[in-house]
């Protein structure tokens, strides 16, 4: 048991320090220690379901092991920014003021296929357009163009747009979500009198109903009761 | 960061109570392994009567700790040590002083063994 436990906390300590070593474009979306671990659980835990004559608890101690770790990485992550750098790396600019940083290029191991393909992704094909391609944490790539190249928006054009704001479900499936009624600002009475007003007697007989901070109603009866 | 903390004393909880194991392991093994060794130098001076008294002791013991073992040995292991000491049984019901002597030294092999696993070495870290 010892053996596992030590051993857990040896691999996974490599795990993350290979992963860091081999870059961000390793990691997809994800995190780094979020990759050791999805990598580690999935493995480790299969192992006593495999074979009976692995005491499960060989099994159960890693999990719990990497648990505890990833935890207390990611608590020392939110508060030391040194080990933050150090556990997940820097943002990396790769294009500034439509130039390419070779040298970081060359330091993420991102080849120029790589790049432009990325930002084809984004709809953009002139590398001389783009003020800032930063090559974030998690491996993905934002790009951030000139403001002349930026569509505009309706503050830059002066022009009055309606606000929005999230919807919330008040009735899913005909069940009311009391949690959101309340979070809505509204009561039963209020709820009631909605639904007499759509000729509904019972929530249900409601599929959806949803409102917003400006008492937009989005209202679906169930098809089995029109 | 009281998260942190409760996932730390966790860490440190099952930190304590593999090393705990180790000692346990390692109490049972010894027990068995001087129960043994009373058993060999009764059956090295021919006297089997209490040679067998002392293996059928250790082997009642063995028994005894399997539920526990079970759980935190591989159970190949406690099956060859289980194996093992009924083979010991044999040679000493027998009297075959030479079968005897090789079970000995394995069952004593086995019990090392399965102590050595939960051993903290670099050689059973790596």
């Amino acid at each position: 048991m010892a053996i596992v436990f030590i051993r857990t906390i040896i691999v996974y300590l490599s795990l993350i320090l290979s992963m860091r070593i081999m870059g961000k474009r390793q990691l997809g979306e994800l995190e780094l220690s979020e990759v050791v671990i999805a990598v580690l659980i999935s493995d480790m835990a299969s192992h006593p379901l495999q074979d009976i004559g692995v005491p499960l608890l060989n099994g159960l101690i890693p999990v719990l092991v990497l648990l505890c770790c990833e935890v207390l990485i990611s608590g020392l992550v939110m508060k030391s920014i040194r080990f933050r750098a150090f556990i997940c790396g820097r943002p990396s600019i790769l294009i500034e003021n439509g130039k390419i940083i070779q040298s970081e290029l060359k330091r993420n191991r991102f080849c120029l296929d790589e790049l432009t393909e990325d930002l084809r992704k984004k709809g953009i094909t002139d590398i001389s357009k783009v003020k800032y391609a930063v090559l974030e944490t998690d491996g993905t790539l934002n790009a951030l163009q000139y403001a002349s190249e930026m569509p505009p928006s309706a503050a830059s054009l002066n022009v009055q747009v309606e606000d929005f704001s999230i919807p919330r479900c008040i009735i899913s499936d005909g069940r009311i979500i009391e949690r959101t009624l309340a979070e809505s600002g509204k009561d039963f009475a209020w709820l009631k009198k909605q639904l007499e007003m759509r000729n509904v007697k019972d929530a249900k007989d409601v599929f959806y109903m949803t409102v917003d901070d400006f008492d937009k109603i989005y209202f679906l009866a169930k098809e089995n009761n029109k | 960061m009281k998260k942190e903390l409760i996932f730390g004393i966790i860490l440190a909880v099952l930190f304590a109570l593999v090393i705990i194991n180790i000692y346990v392991l390692n109490g049972l093994c010894g027990r068995l392994q001087d129960l043994l060794t009373d058993s060999r130098r009764s059956a090295e001076a021919g006297d089997w009567g209490k040679a067998v008294e002392k293996a059928e002791e250790a082997e009642q013991l063995w028994n005894k700790a399997d539920p526990y073992t079970h759980i935190v040995v591989r159970h190949s292991e406690i099956d060859s040590a289980t194996d093992a000491f009924y083979d010991l049984l044999k040679a000493l019901y027998s009297e075959d002083e030479g079968e005897a002597k090789g079970s000995y030294m394995l069952l004593d092999a086995h019990l090392t063994s399965i102590v050595g696993m939960e051993k903290i070495t670099l050689g059973s870290i790596f």
